[in-house]
């Protein structure tokens, strides 16, 4: 073989004639090397960044779900709880007479139940009041109408624990004012005297709602508006409200 | 290359030009089809642009190119069940066809002797065994020489050597009586 050969050979080779690749085939190679410069590889350090970021925020989220748990987890009822828990046991409503209300075996076991539900709740709306003072100071003055559904909201659980036949033993007034907000008119009462036990401000209104009903008008507005000069911040609860407001 | 890795395209434009015609004839001359060519064709300068980053001057550009292109064909020869060091006889119609015909200078009997010779040394190539064949096309197409083949084939150069001295023996061969 002599490099003379060679020579003869490869010229005879390349007088076959040269090939080309399609046109289309030029095209797509050429478009790709032009994508591949625009779709450039992240920096090395975008990776690293990237994924301790994602930690960050994971670990943030973390702590701060552990830190709301306790509070957003509880329910209402328990939440309730320490409010009620020092209030007086108080007597269950006085029974029906037995003439007036003849199934009594099956109303009785749920009177018990009435006056702590019905306690419970003045004692937690109260709480909450406390903590919310200022925006609800100026909402005192509102329009019964929205008072009763406000009350109604509030209310609702110990309407549906209450039982009908206490409604005979209810005050006439008491049993208006907690009809018109749609509260069980046993839970009414129930909880007004309780907090009559605890609450010298419900006592004050208490006076004032009997002067109303005395027809001692301008005394209990006397009265009324001395309380609420006294106290801005107190939210008199609608029942209550029902029966104190001026006519 | 060094230059289109960081970001030039131009550059790549350029090579491509310098090295599309040698690259196309040598996988055309590799497979059995125009087809088969034009895709892995395509697929070998994408494998490039795709590995820019990690070219590094060593040697030159077409050694480099033509290692992929070596790769690439291995996988395909291997999809079709042969070997690279195969011996086997290939059929010969499949080769692919050139046509001096169309040049319009030539006349008729210089292209019948022409086409004689061109399918004289088109089958003999087609009939080299891959190892033979892919040794010689480097060498015709690509410029390479024994030591690059070597570097591309991913064998040792006394092996180059001889698979060259091999195919070039026989297209001689081939072509002696013209």
């Amino acid at each position: 073989m002599t490099e003379r050969d060679d020579d003869e050979l490869l010229r005879r080779y390349r007088a076959l004639g040269t090939e080309a690749p399609s046109a289309s085939a030029d095209a797509a190679i050429l478009a790709a090397s032009r994508r591949a410069l625009r779709a450039r590889p992240l920096p090395r350090w975008a990776v690293p960044v990237s994924i301790a970021a994602v930690l960050v925020l994971a670990l943030g989220l973390v702590l701060e779900m552990q830190r709301e748990a306790p509070d957003a987890g509880m329910p209402v009822e328990t939440r309730g709880a320490p409010a009620s828990a020092p209030e007086p046991v108080e007597p269950a409503a006085p029974a029906p007479p037995a003439k007036s209300v003849a199934p009594a075996a099956p109303v009785a076991p749920a009177a018990p139940v009435a006056p702590s539900a019905a306690a419970r709740a003045p004692a937690l709306q109260q709480r909450v009041e406390k903590s919310h003072a200022p925006a609800k100071a100026e909402a005192k003055h509102v329009a019964p109408a929205p008072r009763a559904a406000e009350a109604r909201i509030q209310e609702a659980p110990a309407a549906g624990a209450a039982p009908q036949p206490a409604a005979p033993a209810v005050p006439a007034s008491a049993l208006d004012a907690a009809s018109r907000a749609n509260v069980a008119p046993a839970a009414a009462p129930q909880a007004a005297k309780r907090a009559l036990a605890v609450d010298p401000l419900q006592r004050e209104l208490e006076r004032i709602a009997r002067l109303r009903e005395e027809g001692r008008q301008d005394e209990a507005d006397a009265a009324l508006a001395a309380f609420e000069r006294a106290h801005p911040d107190y939210r008199i609860e609608p029942a209550m409200w029902d029966r104190v407001r001026r006519r | 290359m060094l230059a289109y890795a960081r970001g030039d395209a131009a550059s790549f434009e350029t090579l491509y030009g310098r090295h599309r015609a040698g690259l196309f004839g040598f996988v055309l001359r590799s497979v059995k089809t125009r087809a088969e060519a034009e895709e892995l064709f395509q697929e070998i300068w994408m494998r490039a642009i795709e590995a820019r980053a990690r070219y590094q001057p060593t040697a030159r550009f077409s050694t480099w190119l033509y290692t992929i292109a070596h790769h690439r064909l291995i996988d395909h020869w291997r999809a079709r069940g042969l070997s690279l060091v195969s011996l086997d006889a290939h059929d010969d119609d499949d080769a692919p066809a050139l046509d001096p015909a169309a040049d319009a200078s030539w006349e008729p009997h210089e292209i019948a002797v022409a086409v004689q010779s061109r399918d004289r040394l088109a089958r003999a190539i087609a009939a080299l065994p891959l190892a033979q064949r892919e040794a010689f096309l480097l060498h015709a197409e690509g410029g390479l020489t024994v030591p690059e083949i070597a570097r591309a084939t991913a064998t040792n150069e006394e092996a180059a050597k001889s698979r060259l001295r091999y195919a070039l023996n026989k297209l001689r061969e081939a072509i002696a009586d013209d």
